[in-house]
């Protein structure tokens, strides 16, 4: 009957999920909660908490798509753009075209996976540079935002819709709730699906999963649209938070969804990282800035900070790869072989 | 004893002097106590299996590594290196296994890299010197290479000898190689050999790793075979012949190795059945048959399109024409994945840029082409992985120290085997190995075969490329041989002798 007793112990799905490897950043965190409440009580607050959550539920979003670009070797440097012009079409679409404004919400996270789908056909396909790529259509994306809105934000934003971005669910804000969902999620499949374990296995050696019978192509498409849809998503929310369809959503938002990801953990060599990672990777971030506020230290500082932060990440990350023997620059980075 | 190396010549003063050396790594103890002494003019062989300390021996003398305790000499004085320059500067090169040539750069540019000649006050590269001297050092090797060619587009022969031109560039006086002829064909390795006692003639001192103990045999003066970080053996010449390594490497005899095959002529329907299979520029009008049970082996040189062969019928690539039938069906595949679903299994030749997934642990190495179906609604049912992974363990008696423990992190043999595993749990009917022994010890190389040939006894159609005829000849029930593409004839191994292979391979 006991034939299964000598087999070695089974992780949990759990235990898949939220990994093990992230104790250094979950220190960081502890270590700078405690600094800000000692120098200010009032960061041990719920008020203050719920500021912090939300502020950062918008790029935790976006760096969860971008998380998984890089667990696959890629880079995605469209991800602001494609949340301002997918925001500014479903504001549009709400406004001046009369949609209701939760379907112009999901055709404009349609519209963001099309266009990650552009993105993921193009450097699979055409076996172009993820870097150029993503630049490229980056630039066309916020290029387009311009020319829709003329540089003015479009306003009469239907009341009903500001639940999305302003709306809580008992203590907790809707955009957090929905950033919880959407780290789940993600963090179930990256953990525990075939696709998921593709992703790893594609951006870890893209060679070799072809030959282990794995469509990288497929896979590529797939994750670049998770990209640009979980960017998209993040553009609606910021609509209905600001009230209007501003020009400029997204577009402070590529850099933060790269470093959450990096000080979380995720190596931009792909094939390693994990989304519980960049959550806490954005925690860390939002928390610095909320820290600096609280501190009353200069918010100029808070960019040379969160810089050096990510050099350290990035230091950490090679040192483990070196001492590993694993490549230590990003495909992006590099020519590409055949196939 | 007119031996230079002899113990009557202990007079003679080494170039280089290891003595007592020893290098630890967290968990291992990688060199204990190692001694070496190379003399010039004479060859000086390693040998060990994977892991014995040859490569952390190599990486000590190029001062890639700071040894613990010992001592570096050269030419009977200390050194203490602190970075590879300096070891370069004494005049030590190495022609690493992995060759780092730059792709892009042209075969001067590369034989020069760190030796550029310079004009104008060292501000410009002075590009006729650069020629003349790379033409020079060329001569010296006695091989015609485009010196304005791309690095990239050179053969893997061509680009050894460029890298080995670099290391002469550099004036070295002690040149090691490392497994120099693992990727080279039977005229292509003789070549580098013959360069080899030319360059020991002319007074260099050569460190010569290889796997390859016919190599070894021919060339050395001296041979340390070394096992668990240790030197076992210090043997001259004259003592030394294949058996005696065998047993001081693996610490026991050897298991009789050639065990002939049955050569019973295969019957009824084959499995698979090529016919006149083409791909323009690779390999023409190529016919084979292969049956349950039997272990067909392809030999040829490099480059014979043996490889090209596999992968298109593995779906990798195109057909231009023929025909591929599959249990009595006709196949023709967009994508390796449809091989796979068939029961087509392909283990390809660079099994670290090729095969093994290095970040993943040992399970989702072995089972990363079956995970759909060891899921329900998307999730990865764990204890079936655990339970498929568990069972090839066992049967090819893989050493892990878990099923999470990275593959990358385990020795050749070891990673080849999770990799047979892979193919078996995918129920595959034919399964294609391209140079399934290369770079792995010589115990695991027999473990290796042990298992393809209880695989092809259960039942198992196996076709076998190997560039080493005694591979192919102790491993196969029938050999083809392919020579530029085509297919030159087949024999039965119990008929097949190198020589015989080698007369095919190069006619």
């Amino acid at each position: 009957m006991a034939t299964n007793n000598d087999r070695p112990p089974e992780k949990s799905v759990l235990a898949r999920i939220t990994g093990i490897k992230e104790s250094g950043i979950i220190l960081a965190i502890i270590l700078m909660g405690v600094v800000i409440t000692i120098a200010n009580p009032n960061f041990l607050t719920p008020y203050n908490f719920q500021i912090v959550a939300r502020q950062v539920s918008f790029i935790a979003i976006v760096a969860a798509g971008q998380t998984l670009v890089l667990l696959l070797g890629g880079i995605d440097l469209s991800v602001g753009a494609i949340a301002g012009l997918s925001a500014i079409l479903g504001a549009m679409m709400m406004t001046s075209g009369g949609v209701d404004p939760f379907l112009s919400t999901g055709l404009a996270v349609l519209f963001g996976l099309f266009c990650g789908a552009i993105n993921g056909t193009l450097i699979a396909k055409l076996k172009l540079n993820a870097f150029i790529v993503t630049l490229a259509t980056g630039e066309v994306f916020a290029g387009a935002i311009l020319v829709l809105t003329k540089g003015y934000a479009i306003n009469g934003i239907p009341e009903i819709f500001q639940v999305l971005g302003q709306g809580t669910i008992g203590p907790v804000p809707v955009p957090v709730a929905i950033m919880l969902v959407i780290f789940a999620i993600l963090a179930w499949v990256t953990t525990n699906t075939p696709f998921g374990r593709s992703v790893f296995a594609v951006g870890g050696n893209r060679e070799a999963s072809r030959f282990a019978g794995l469509h990288s192509e497929r896979i590529e498409i797939i994750v670049y649209a998770i990209s640009g849809g979980a960017a998209a998503l993040a553009g609606m929310m910021f609509v209905s938070r600001m009230n209007a369809g501003q020009p400029t959503i997204g577009a402070s938002w590529l850099m933060p969804s790269i470093t959450a990801a990096i000080i979380g953990g995720t190596s931009l060599s792909g094939g390693v990282g994990t989304m519980f990672g960049t959550l806490l990777g954005a925690l860390f971030m939002a928390l610095l800035g909320n820290g600096i506020v609280l501190m009353n230290v200069s918010s100029y500082w808070e960019r040379v900070i969160i810089g050096l932060f990510v050099l350290i990440a990035v230091i950490v990350d090679l040192i483990r790869r070196r001492s590993s023997g694993l490549s230590l620059l990003p495909r992006w980075m590099s020519f590409r072989p055949r196939s | 004893m007119s031996d230079p190396t002899s113990q009557t010549s202990e007079a003679r003063r080494p170039i280089l002097e290891l003595r007592g050396i020893r290098k630890a790594f967290p968990g291992v103890l990688a060199l204990d106590d190692v001694d070496l002494k190379v003399f010039p003019g004479a060859v000086h062989s390693l040998v060990g299996e994977n892991g014995a300390g040859k490569s952390t021996l190599i990486n000590v003398m190029v001062s890639l590594f700071q040894p613990d305790i010992g001592e570096i000499r050269i030419d009977g004085k200390s050194v203490r290196f602190s970075r590879p320059a300096d070891a370069r500067a004494l005049g030590i090169g190495l022609v690493p296994q992995e060759l780092n040539l730059v792709p892009h750069l042209t075969v001067m540019e590369n034989i020069l890299l760190g030796t550029t000649p310079l004009r104008f006050g060292n501000t410009a590269v002075d590009w006729r010197a650069m020629r003349a001297r790379a033409a020079e050092v060329l001569d010296l090797i006695g091989e015609k290479i485009d010196l304005d060619a791309e690095a990239s587009i050179l053969s893997v022969a061509h680009q050894q000898l460029v890298q080995i031109a670099r290391a002469l560039a550099q004036d070295a006086r002690i040149l090691i190689l490392d497994e120099p002829t693992a990727s080279l064909s039977i005229p292509e390795a003789d070549r580098l050999l013959a360069l080899v006692e030319q360059l020991r003639d002319k007074g260099c001192a050569i460190i010569y790793v290889s796997h390859r103990l016919p190599e070894v045999l021919r060339l050395s003066d001296q041979i340390t075979v070394m096992r668990n970080g240790r030197k076992v053996a210090l043997l001259d010449r004259a003592e030394a012949n294949e058996a005696i390594l065998v047993r001081h490497m693996i610490g026991r005899d050897a298991q009789q190795r050639d065990r002939k095959p049955t050569a019973v002529l295969p019957t009824g329907q084959p499995i698979l059945e090529v016919s006149g299979l083409s791909r323009v520029g690779e390999f023409e009008d190529v016919s084979f048959s292969l049956h349950r049970g039997e272990i067909l082996g392809i030999a040829g040189l490099i480059g014979a399109g043996r490889t090209e062969l596999a992968r298109c019928i593995f779906g990798d690539t195109r057909r231009s024409s023929g025909r591929v039938v599959l249990d009595g069906r006709p196949i023709e595949f967009q994508h390796p994945s449809e091989a796979i679903r068939q029961g087509i299994a392909y283990v390809p030749e660079e099994r670290k840029r090729l095969g093994i997934f290095p970040a993943l642990g040992v399970a989702e190495n072995m089972t990363l082409p079956i995970l759909s179906r060891l899921s329900r609604l998307f999730q990865i049912r764990w204890g079936r992985q655990r339970g498929v992974t568990d069972e090839f363990v066992r049967k090819f008696a893989i050493k892990i120290s878990s099923q999470d423990q990275l593959i990358r992190n385990l020795s050749g043999g070891n990673q080849q085997k999770v990799i047979l595993g892979r193919w078996l749990a995918t129920g595959c009917r034919v399964l294609l190995l391209d140079e399934p022994t290369r770079g792995i010890d010589v115990n695991a190389k027999f473990e290796i075969h042990r298992i393809l040939r209880e695989l092809a006894e259960a039942g198992l159609a196996i076709l076998v490329i190997s560039s080493e005829f005694e591979e192919v000849i102790g491993l196969a029930d029938q050999i083809i041989v392919m020579h530029e593409g085509r297919l030159k004839g087949r024999i039965p191994a119990s008929e097949a002798t190198q020589e015989k292979l080698l007369t095919m391979a190069v006619a």
